[in-house]
């Protein structure tokens, strides 16, 4: 079982993914902006976040250089949910670091992969942190 | 210099020593000098009078040989009609043979001489006594011959003949300096430099005859005047500035490009150069060259324009290619978030069990999302129609304040941060206009007004009755509209694009979908705004039609 927020400003979207993870056993934090994330993260420290890009008060960018610049939270597993899918937006995401990326619309079985492949990647990194 | 010619007193012609009359090059040098047939001078009439007097001859000639003819440039106590003819025919002719013989010659009396008592001169002149030295070029050229001439025998002295040589010698001098001064003209009447000679006073002192041809105009349009009476306004102190600089550093050269007003009125460009040679006497003045440089000049702004325009042209299209980068991303966005509740809550549905009334809610966000969707589609095909002109508005008596505050109650329980306050002027009149139409607009400006303004704060809706107009501005305390973006948000599909306003969600149609709304309706929308105080829109409509 692993902590995973989710910062996303579309009610239904969050709505969306509630339900589909609810079959799972993870514990998944909702946040309505970056700002919420953020305190969201610094309070529970989860395994994984995932981040929409474009949101009010502080966006998915801000969020990330935030949680970069926390050394206890920087080792934090971070994809981007988002619907800016054109190649060079992709690309800048990869120049920042933002390398695991869903792309709206996304299907249900794609939510859960990209879920399971990023607690997988929290998990080899506690290991690491461990040893 | 004039060479003197040796004093050998003879009383006949000597042998050939100088050149036959029709030598080419000796022709050719009388022809440069530009003295035939030239009108008499007071310099070499001077030299003429002075010769007689000096040597108590009756006559004196400066005599110039051509191969049919002898020319006088000047005749002093010659009888007519010689005098009026300034020639004789070669049958008249002494001074010839001081040409072909290339020495003086000097006759006591004619009508004694062998060879020269059959000369016409003797009888229709009345020459007896006859004394000449040569005219002689730098290259050693006989052009003709000083002379002295008695109607009675006369012994020729040494000294006679030393002051003809210098005779000669001088009016050999005065016609070195025409020809140098010939030259000098030709010279300077092909050069389409203007030269100005500008006094201390700035005040110009001579001007060449380039003004007439290069600027039509006339010398007297410039001596006496300034140094900047036909010079361009904008020019004059950059002109007064180059003449201090130059009078106070000596001798330097500077230069400086400026107009001067062509005779026609129109501008023409010089390239204008100054030295400084006021402390020459001779000049004691600034010495100003103008270039006609207005072709060059045209060039080089032709080459300008064309690079501005292209730079424009570039520029438009970068805008027109971000802009329409801006507009598939923000599209594709837009259109992403409902499309994922749509396939998500659809599948979720299709693949799972699910109670009734989860079923319905599912439903309903899929209801939602896809109505999302077509207002999107709707808006822009809207906007495009509008754009093209193929809407027609339906134009009713309308209540701008009652629009305003069935908006404003609609919109109110949207956001809990902002405050909603109407200030409505109670004398608004019914106009005509597009009900719908204007809903849209004060709908968009308000839902723009809370969300560009995420910190919250007041929005106020207010409308003015001016003269013919109704006015309505909606004002907020957000993030406000950087200057370089006040224009092109009405521009279809642009966006600020500083972080903040990223952070706010819009298709950027909105304000391009008021404007023309706006615009059809015959008014004006235009925002005021300071950054990170608030911005105020401005919707100006007619109400003059009103009914």
């Amino acid at each position: 079982m692993a902590t995973i927020v989710f910062c996303e400003d579309e009610a239904s979207i969050r709505k969306l993914i509630l339900t589909s993870l609810r079959a799972s056993n993870h514990e998944i934090l909702m946040a309505e902006n970056g700002a919420e994330g953020l305190a969201l993260i610094e309070e529970r420290r989860p395994d994984v976040v995932f981040t929409d890009i474009a949101m009010p008060v502080m966006d998915g960018y801000e969020l990330w250089s935030r949680i970069q610049a926390h050394p206890e939270l920087r080792q934090t597993p971070v994809a981007v949910i988002t619907a800016s899918v054109q190649r060079d937006q992709v690309e800048h995401l990869k120049t920042l670091g933002l390398v695991h990326y869903l792309a709206k619309p996304f299907t249900m079985s794609g939510l859960r992969e990209k879920v399971r492949e990023m607690v997988e990647i929290a998990a080899l990194h506690s290991t690491s942190a461990t040893q | 210099m004039t060479q003197q010619a040796p004093c050998d007193v003879s009383s006949t012609i000597q042998p050939g020593q100088g050149q036959r009359l029709d030598d080419p090059d000796r022709l050719a040098a009388l022809y440069r000098f530009a003295v035939l047939d030239t009108p008499a001078e007071e310099v070499f009439d001077r030299l003429t009078r002075l010769a007689s007097r000096v040597l108590k001859a009756p006559v004196a000639l400066i005599s110039l040989l051509d191969h049919r003819r002898q020319f006088f440039k000047s005749s002093h106590g010659l009888g007519e009609p010689w005098a009026s003819l300034q020639a004789t025919p070669l049958s008249h002719s002494f001074c010839q043979y001081v040409v072909t013989s290339g020495r003086p010659l000097v006759v006591e009396d004619a009508r004694q001489d062998p060879l020269l008592r059959i000369n016409f001169a003797i009888e229709d002149i009345g020459v007896v006594a006859y004394a000449g030295t040569p005219l002689i070029t730098d290259e050693g050229l006989y052009l003709g011959s000083f002379c002295a001439i008695d109607s009675e025998p006369r012994t020729w002295t040494d000294e006679d003949l030393e002051v003809l040589n210098e005779f000669s010698a001088l009016a050999m001098k005065e016609l070195d300096l025409r020809l140098q001064e010939a030259r000098e003209r030709a010279i300077y009447s092909s050069i389409s430099d203007i030269v100005l000679l500008v006094g201390s006073d700035l005040n110009i002192q001579f001007v060449n005859q380039a003004v007439t041809s290069v600027l039509r105009r006339s010398i007297d349009d410039f001596v006496g005047h300034p140094a900047t009476v036909v010079v361009h306004p904008d020019d004059r102190s950059n002109m007064t500035e180059l003449f201090a600089i130059a009078m106070t550093a000596r001798m330097s050269d500077a230069s400086l490009e400026v107009r001067f007003q062509h005779g026609n009125g129109d501008w023409r460009w010089f390239d204008l150069s100054c030295t400084n040679r006021i402390h020459e006497p001779s000049i004691a003045a600034l010495v100003v060259t103008a270039r006609d440089i207005t072709e060059r000049k045209e060039a080089e702004q032709g080459v300008l324009t064309a690079l501005e325009q292209q730079l424009m042209a570039n520029s438009e299209l970068e805008h027109s290619n971000r802009a329409q980068r801006d507009f598939i991303s923000v599209v594709s966005h837009e259109f992403r978030t409902p499309l994922t509740s749509i396939q998500g809550f659809s599948e979720v549905i299709r693949d799972e069990e699910l109670e009734a009334e989860e079923i319905q809610d599912f439903a309903n966000e899929i209801y939602r999302s896809a109505e999302r969707l077509g207002r999107l589609i709707n808006d822009m095909l809207d906007l495009d129609r509008m754009q093209f002109g193929n809407v027609t508005f339906l134009q009713k008596s309308v209540q701008l304040n009652g629009v305003v505050q069935e908006i404003v109650r609609s919109l109110e329980r949207v956001s809990a941060d902002h405050i909603l306050v109407m200030n409505l002027d109670p004398t608004m009149p019914e106009f005509m206009a597009d009900r719908d139409r204007l809903i849209q607009v004060v709908t968009n400006l308000v839902r723009n007004a809370i969300n560009y303004s995420p910190g919250g704060g007041q929005v106020i809706v207010s409308t003015i009755r001016e003269n013919g107009y109704a006015h309505l501005t909606v004002q907020d305390e957000g993030l406000g509209i950087p200057e370089e973006a006040l224009e092109t948000i009405f521009d279809r599909f642009t966006r600020v694009r500083t972080k903040e306003h990223k952070s706010v969600k819009g298709t950027g149609l909105g304000l391009p979908i008021t404007r023309q709304i706006v615009d059809l309706h015959g008014g004006d929308v235009w925002v005021e705004s300071t950054l990170g105080v608030g911005s105020t829109f401005h919707v100006r409509l007619p109400i003059a039609s009103s009914a």
